[in-house]
C-alpha cells in the first residue's frame, strides 16, 4: 500500500511519463531506460567520433612517417615494386604483343629452370642512411644459373636515377665470369665527391647486360614420299607415326632449356610432320625467337642454321638474304650445311619482354635425301647469340645533410657527426 | 634332423645365385634383346631384336641390326624384310633400304617353325657429338594362308535333315572342324542351301566371315617384293579364297574379298547345281551325310616394327 502511494507521488512529480506508470514499483530500472532507437543513435555517434579520431591520428602519424627518411625510402621502393603492375604498362605490352603477327613456332618442354645470369638483388652495402660526403657502395646479387661459361663479360651499370651520374663498378667493368658460378662480388661505388652533392631520398638504379647463346635447339624432322602418304591414306591405316609404330609426342618441337631467348623451329605453317616430299614442292623451315625472360634482347650478334646437306635454301623463292630469311651459306660439312645470318640484317633485331620474331626460308631438297627409303629422319638445328639486358633494380638511400647546410629533414640528427 | 634347415637354406642360396645369374644372359648386353616378342595367337611376327628399343649403339663400331621373325601359325610363310629410316649420314654404307628374304620350312609334320634371325649391315656408325637419337623401321611383307575346314550338310531334304530354315533364306551355320592360325582369322562359316530346278538340284553358297586379327595390314600381291617402296595406292589388297578339299565334282567358285574398315572380310563361295540324285534317280546323299570342305584364304600381309636407340 505504501509503495503504491509512492508511485502515485512519483507520477505526479513527473519522474516518468503519465500513463506509463511503472508496473513493478518506483525502483524498477526500466522507467529510466532510453528507447532502442535512441540507444543505437548514441552508439553510432560514439563510433563516428572514434573513427574520426583514428583517421586524424593515422593521417598525422602517416604524414610524420612519410617525412622520415625511412618512410620516404619505403614509399619510393613501393612505387618501384608496383611499377610492373601498372595497368597502363600491361595494356601497352599487350598492344605490342598484338603486333607479333605471322607464323610462330614454339619450343616444347616448358622448362621452368632458368639458364643464364640472374640479377636477384641490388642493395646498399651498409646503412641506408648516409651523411653527405660519405662514399656509398651498392652490392649486386648476381647468379649464374644452370650454365657453364668459359669467359662471359657482364656489363654492369649503376646510375643515380633521373640524374646523369654513374657510379664506379668494382672490381671491373665488364666483369668477366667463368665456370659454373659467379664468385666475384660486384659492387658499385659512389665516391664522396658525388654524395656531397646529394641530399634526401636518392634512388640508384643497377643494371646488368650480358651476352648469351641459345644452343641445342634441335628439331627432329621426318621426311617421307608422296607415295607413302598416298599408301597410308588409301589403306586407312592411320597416320604415319602410328603405322610405323614410332612413339613421338606430336607436334614435334624443339626443347626449351630456360635461356632468355627461346628458339622454336617448325616445318610448315601448321608444323605437321612428316614432311611429305612432293614434286615441285619446297618445304619450309621457320624459326621463332621468343623473349621468355623479363628483360630485353638488345640485339642479335650471331644466328646460325644447320640443316642436312641434302637441303639448301632456295634463294629464288626465299628472296634470300632478306629480313625474313637472312641466312647465307657459311660452311658445307660432310653431313650438314651451315648457314649464318647476315650481320646487317640481324643487328637491328631486338625483342622486348614477351615479344616474338619469326624467320622463314624455303628449301630445295636433293633426291638423295630419301633415296629408296620409305622415310628418313634428319635434324634441323638453330643457334642464336645475343646481348641481353636484365630488368634494372633500384635501391634507395637517404643522404643526410651536415649541419649548417640546407638539407631538409633530420638535420638536427646529424649534428654529432659534424 | 638338424641338418635339414641348413640344407634347405643352401639350396635356396644356390637357386638364388642361378636366378640372379639370369641377368647376365644376352638380354643385358647393351643393344640386345629388349624387344623379343613372342608370337601371339598363331601368327607371324617380326620384331627388332637389335638394337633394342631405347638401347645404346656405340659409334665407330660395326652396327648390325637384327630382325627376328617367328611363325606361330601353320603355313610355311615366305617373304621379305626391309629396313628403312636410318640416317644415311650417320650409318655409312646404308643406302636407305636393305632387304633380306626368309622362308619358313617345317622339318616334320607336327614340328613347330624355328625362328629366323635376319642380320642386316654391317654399317659403320660415324662418330657423333654427344648422344644422338636414331631410329629405323623393319617392314616385313609376306604371303600367308589361313585354312578352315567345315563340315557341310547336304541331303535330299535339306530343310528337314540339315535344319535349314526356308524363311531365313535357308542358311545354316557350318560346323568348323579345323582352322589354322594366321593374321586373318575365321569367325564362322555359313552355308546357304537353295533348291534350283525342282527338288533334285541345289545351289550351295558359303559365306566365310573372317577378321584381320594381327597388327599390320593387307597388301596387294604385286607389292610383296616391292622392298621399301610404299604399298601401291591404286590397287586394293584382297583375300583370295579357294577350295582345297571338297569330295564333290561340282566346281566351287569364290570371290576375292576386301577387308573393310572394321577389319572384317566376307568371302563368298558358290557351288551351283549340285545334283542330289544319280543317273539312276537314286538319292546320292543320305540323311546325316556330312561332307568336309576346306577353304584356303590366301593373302599378303605387311607388319612394321620400329626401334629408337641412342648413338653415343
Amino acid at each position: 500500500m505504501v509503495k503504491e502511494k509512492e508511485h502515485e507521488q512519483d507520477a505526479e512529480a513527473g519522474s516518468y511519463p503519465t500513463g506509463q506508470k511503472p508496473k513493478y514499483g518506483p525502483f524498477d530500472i526500466r522507467r529510466y531506460s532510453p528507447t532502442q532507437e535512441s540507444k543505437e543513435k548514441r552508439k553510432s555517434n560514439v563510433l563516428f567520433f572514434v573513427a574520426l579520431f583514428a583517421i586524424i591520428m593515422l593521417a598525422v602519424y602517416g604524414w610524420y612517417w612519410y617525412n622520415t627518411p625511412g618512410g620516404e625510402r619505403q614509399v619510393v621502393q613501393l612505387k618501384n615494386a608496383l611499377a610492373p603492375y601498372n595497368p597502363a604498362t600491361w595494356y601497352m605490352g599487350k598492344l605490342s604483343q598484338a603486333q607479333d603477327i605471322g607464323n610462330v613456332w614454339s619450343a616444347g618442354g616448358g622448362n621452368e629452370t632458368l639458364k643464364g645470369v640472374l640479377f636477384d638483388s641490388f642493395k646498399v652495402a651498409g646503412s641506408e642512411e648516409i651523411p653527405q660526403g660519405s662514399p656509398v657502395v651498392f652490392a649486386y646479387g648476381l647468379k649464374l644459373a644452370n650454365a657453364v661459361v668459359s669467359k662471359l663479360p657482364l656489363t654492369l651499370s649503376c646510375n643515380i636515377k633521373d640524374k646523369d651520374i654513374a657510379g664506379d663498378i668494382i672490381p671491373s667493368n665488364p666483369l668477366i665470369i667463368s665456370g659454373k658460378r659467379i664468385t666475384q662480388n660486384a659492387r658499385c661505388r659512389f665516391n664522396s665527391e658525388i654524395t656531397k652533392e646529394l641530399s634526401g631520398t636518392v634512388e640508384v638504379e643497377g643494371g646488368v647486360i650480358f651476352p648469351f647463346s641459345t644452343t641445342d635447339a634441335k628439331l627432329k624432322v621426318y621426311f617421307t614420299s608422296e607415295e607413302m602418304e598416298q599408301s597410308l591414306l588409301s589403306a586407312d591405316e592411320g597416320d604415319f607415326f602410328s603405322y610405323l609404330g614410332i612413339d613421338e609426342q606430336l607436334p614435334l618441337r624443339t626443347a626449351y632449356n630456360g635461356e632468355p631467348i627461346e628458339l622454336g623451329i617448325g616445318v610448315s605453317t601448321e608444323n605437321e610432320q612428316p614432311v611429305v616430299l612432293r614434286e615441285g614442292y619446297n618445304p619450309l623451315i621457320g624459326i621463332t625467337l621468343n623473349n621468355r625472360w623479363d628483360g630485353k634482347m638488345l640485339n642479335l650478334t650471331e644466328f646460325r642454321l644447320i640443316i642436312p646437306k641434302e637441303l639448301s635454301i632456295n634463294q629464288e623463292i626465299s628472296q634470300n638474304p632478306n629480313g625474313l630469311c637472312p641466312f647465307t651459306l657459311a660452311r658445307q660439312g660432310k653431313t650438314t650445311n651451315e648457314y649464318r645470318a647476315s650481320e646487317e640484317l640481324i643487328e637491328q633485331v631486338s625483342l622486348e619482354k614477351g615479344r616474338l620474331r619469326s624467320f622463314e626460308c624455303w628449301l630445295d631438297v636433293a633426291p638423295e635425301l630419301l633415296g629408296s627409303a620409305q622415310y628418313t629422319v634428319k635434324e634441323y638445328e638453330a643457334e642464336a647469340d645475343y646481348v641481353y639486358q636484365l630488368p634494372s633494380r633500384t635501391a634507395t638511400i637517404t643522404v643526410k645533410g651536415v649541419a649548417g647546410k640546407e638539407t631538409g629533414i633530420g638535420e638536427d640528427l646529424l649534428s654529432p657527426l659534424v | 634332423m638338424g641338418i635339414k634347415p641348413i640344407a634347405i637354406a643352401c639350396i635356396c642360396l644356390v637357386s638364388l645365385f642361378f636366378i640372379s645369374g639370369c641377368d647376365m644372359l644376352p638380354n643385358s648386353i647393351p643393344g640386345f634383346g629388349g624387344n623379343d616378342e613372342s608370337s601371339v595367337g598363331g601368327v607371324l611376327s617380326a620384331s627388332i631384336f637389335a638394337p633394342s628399343n631405347n638401347g645404346k649403339v656405340l659409334s665407330d663400331y660395326p652396327f648390325k641390326p637384327i630382325v627376328k621373325i617367328k611363325n606361330a601359325g601353320q603355313f610355311e610363310a615366305e617373304g621379305q624384310t626391309c629396313i628403312t629410316g636410318l640416317d644415311k649420314d650417320v650409318f655409312s654404307v646404308f643406302t636407305g633400304c636393305e632387304c633380306k628374304s626368309f622362308k619358313f620350312e617345317k622339318e616334320g609334320a607336327t614340328s613347330e617353325f624355328e625362328p629366323i634371325s635376319l642380320e642386316f649391315g654391317s654399317y659403320t656408325v660415324k662418330p657423333q657429338e654427344g648422344d644422338a637419337n636414331q631410329q629405323f623401321s623393319a617392314i616385313t611383307r609376306y604371303e600367308y594362308v589361313t585354312d578352315v575346314t567345315a563340315d557341310l550338310c547336304i541331303s535330299n531334304d535339306i530343310y528337314e535333315d540339315c535344319g535349314a530354315d526356308p524363311d531365313a533364306g535357308g542358311a545354316i551355320d557350318a560346323k568348323i572342324s579345323r582352322v589354322s592360325g594366321g593374321p586373318i582369322s575365321i569367325e564362322g562359316v555359313q552355308e546357304t542351301v537353295s533348291y534350283t530346278g525342282g527338288s533334285d538340284t541345289v545351289t550351295l553358297i558359303f559365306t566365310i566371315n573372317a577378321r584381320k586379327s594381327a597388327t599390320g595390314r593387307l597388301i596387294p600381291e604385286s607389292d610383296l617384293n616391292a622392298q621399301c617402296t610404299p604399298v601401291s595406292a591404286d590397287e586394293t589388297p584382297k583375300v583370295q579364297a579357294a577350295v582345297r578339299e571338297f569330295p564333290i565334282t561340282t566346281p566351287i567358285r569364290c570371290r576375292d574379298a576386301e577387308v573393310s574398315a572394321d577389319s572384317t572380310a566376307t568371302i563368298i563361295c558358290e557351288a551351283k547345281d549340285i545334283s542330289l540324285i544319280n543317273a539312276k534317280g537314286q538319292a546320292v546323299f543320305e540323311k546325316g551325310y556330312t561332307v568336309p570342305i576346306t577353304f584356303s584364304l590366301r593373302y599378303f600381309f605387311e607388319t612394321v616394327a620400329s626401334s629408337k636407340f641412342v648413338v653415343s
